[in-house]
C-alpha cells in the first residue's frame, strides 16, 4: 500500500489523520510529523528520513507538508536531494481524505495528481452555493 | 450497462461517513460506475466525487455501472443506498 506522511508545523498532520479517520475509518501505513517550540530542525528531518524508510512497502510514500517555504517543506525539500519521491504542499481534509481513500489500485504517480486536483477544487465559495440554490427554489 | 435509480435515505443526505461507506463498497468492483444527480455525474468510488455532488434526504440518484461485475455492483449499490449507507 502507498504510505502517506504528513509534516506540519504544530499538530496539523496528526489532527487531519485523525478527522480523516472519523469518517472513513482507522488508516494504517500512514504517519504525521509535526514541528514544535524547541523542536531541532535536524532532528525533524531525522525523522522525515526514518519515517519515509518505514512507510514504504515498495508503492513508494505520498509525502505532504503544511505550505511550501516553511520549516517542514524546507527540510522535506533537502531529504528529496538524497531520494526523491512525490510531495504536495498544501494539505486539508479534502485532499487527505482523497489521498488515503484511494490508494488502492492508483499508481502513485495517479494518486498524487489526483490530489493535486482535488486540492485546487477544494476551496469553495459556499455563499456563492447558497445563492444558486435560493434562485433555484 | 447496468442502470438503477435510488433515493437517498440516509437522514443527513450524502455526507461524509456514508459518502465514505458508498466510495468504499464502490471500489470493491472492477466496474466503472458512475453516479448522477443534481445534474452532475460523479465517479462515487471517491468520496470527494460524492460530497461535491451536495445530496440532500430525499433526492433520487441514479447509478451506471458498466464491466465484468456490473450486476453484482448494482444489486449491492441498491441495496446500500436503501439501507441507509450504515447511518
Amino acid at each position: 500500500m502507498i504510505g502517506v506522511l504528513a509534516v506540519t508545523h504544530g499538530d496539523l498532520g496528526q489532527a487531519c489523520i485523525g478527522a480523516v479517520e472519523l469518517i472513513a475509518g482507522e488508516q494504517t501505513n500512514v504517519k504525521a510529523l509535526g514541528l514544535h517550540h524547541g523542536d531541532s530542525p535536524d532532528t525533524l528531518k531525522e525523522n522525515i528520513r526514518a519515517a519515509l524508510k518505514e512507510l514504504d512497502e515498495g508503492e513508494g510514500v505520498l509525502v505532504f507538508v503544511d505550505f511550501f517555504g516553511g520549516t517542514p517543506a524546507n527540510l522535506v525539500l533537502q531529504c528529496m536531494r538524497e531520494k526523491p519521491f512525490l510531495c504536495i504542499a498544501g494539505l486539508n481534509m479534502p485532499v487527505l481524505l482523497q489521498a488515503l481513500t484511494e490508494r488502492e489500485g492508483n499508481t502513485i504517480e495517479e494518486l498524487e495528481k489526483t490530489c493535486l486536483q482535488t486540492g485546487k477544487d477544494s476551496f469553495i465559495e459556499m455563499h456563492e452555493v447558497y445563492r444558486k440554490m435560493s434562485e433555484q427554489h | 450497462m447496468q442502470s438503477i435509480k435510488v433515493t437517498v435515505c440516509s437522514k443527513s443526505g450524502l455526507h461524509a461517513r456514508p459518502a465514505a461507506n458508498l466510495a468504499k463498497l464502490c471500489q470493491k468492483f472492477k466496474s466503472s460506475i458512475q453516479l448522477k444527480a443534481n445534474d452532475k455525474s460523479v465517479n462515487p468510488k471517491s468520496i470527494i466525487g460524492i460530497l461535491s455532488l451536495g445530496v440532500p434526504c430525499g433526492t433520487e440518484v441514479g447509478f451506471t455501472c458498466e464491466g465484468p461485475d456490473e450486476e453484482e455492483a448494482a444489486k449491492a449499490i441498491a441495496e446500500a443506498v436503501n439501507s441507509g449507507l450504515g447511518e
